[in-house]
């Protein structure tokens, strides 16, 4: 009963990990198509909505800082409508009329980091449901399941670091492209954008890469010990 | 490989074919295959055993070590 019951569960993830990574190549497409439009901002002259989180902090001792003065109405963007800042850095909202400064290396590099970001994924369920279909299978200890849990590994880790770098490529558009017009920041005041090297994703991303290639050299091992197994008469 | 399985000499002695001699000693035609070719890594003493019972033979009879 018990081997029943196995089956059974390795079965019913492997369809549903199927399901998974066709609805993924859809979903993937859609934020492709999304992060495009993001960046194509000035052929169709849409506003931008940006949120930059958590790294942003606004130093703020001075009560002067918030002080808005208008200059000229021409040189004000229309679509400065509302500035929510939070003290203790914790998020800046804007609204800008957009942030894309030309096809320039950065912003290509940002779009082409972010797509392999999240189509990385992809890669990862087809090795996984590869994985699971070979279990179904009954064939456990093959050289090409160790293969697959190792690319499977080594996705878990690249992806995020691949946001990451985007994320700071970001950042440092984002960063070019404010422009407090009409606002008063006093000096010794400001505020940084700051991206970070190594994020909570990174770590998490590493860790479950340990395991999973851990995971891969005890297969190594079991497809040993199988082939030995297999050919002692 | 350095261990020689010198089956098929004995089995001609014994005037044995394979499928009589996996009969006999119990074990598949394929894995008997197998350590008659040479491509077996490991024999469990049971079926040298068996082997020596059915040939009549000594496990010397049958293994050899030829330095490579």
């Amino acid at each position: 009963m018990r081997n029943r019951s196995n089956e059974f569960l390795i079965n019913a993830v492997y369809q549903k990990v199927r399901v998974l990574f066709w609805f993924s190549i859809l979903l993937f497409a859609f934020l492709s198509l999304v992060n495009y439009v993001d960046l194509s901002a000035p052929i169709f002259g849409k506003p931008i909505t940006f949120t930059v989180r958590g790294e942003v902090s606004l130093v703020d001792d001075d009560p002067k800082a918030h002080k808005i003065e208008t200059n000229s109405k021409d040189d004000v963007h229309n679509e400065i409508q509302k500035i929510v800042l939070k003290r203790n850095g914790a998020f800046v909202r804007l609204n800008y009329k957009n942030i894309f400064d030309g096809f320039t290396l950065r912003n290509i590099t940002i779009t082409l980091l972010s797509l392999l970001g999240w189509w990385i994924w992809t890669v990862f369920l087809y090795q996984l449901m590869k994985l699971l279909r070979s279990f179904k299978a009954k064939s456990f200890f093959e050289a090409t399941n160790i293969r697959r849990l190792r690319v499977m590994g080594i996705v878990f880790f690249v992806s995020p670091v691949l946001i990451q770098a985007k994320d700071i490529l970001f950042s440092s558009l984002v960063a070019n492209q404010i422009d407090f017009l009409g606002m008063y920041v006093g000096v010794p005041n400001g505020f940084w954008i700051f991206p970070s090297i190594i994020s909570l994703k990174v770590i998490f991303g590493f860790a479950i890469m340990l395991f999973i290639l851990i995971l891969a050299q005890v297969f190594a091992y079991g497809f040993t010990l199988k082939k030995e197994n297999d050919l002692t008469v | 490989m350095a261990i020689r399985i010198n089956l098929d000499v004995m089995m001609a002695k014994r005037k044995m074919s394979l499928n009589e001699l996996s009969s006999k000693v119990g074990v598949t035609l394929s894995n008997l295959s197998i350590l008659k070719n040479g491509k077996a890594k490991a024999i469990r003493f049971t079926t040298l055993e068996a082997i020596c019972v059915a040939l009549d033979c000594q496990p010397g009879d049958i293994l050899e070590y030829v330095h490579e």
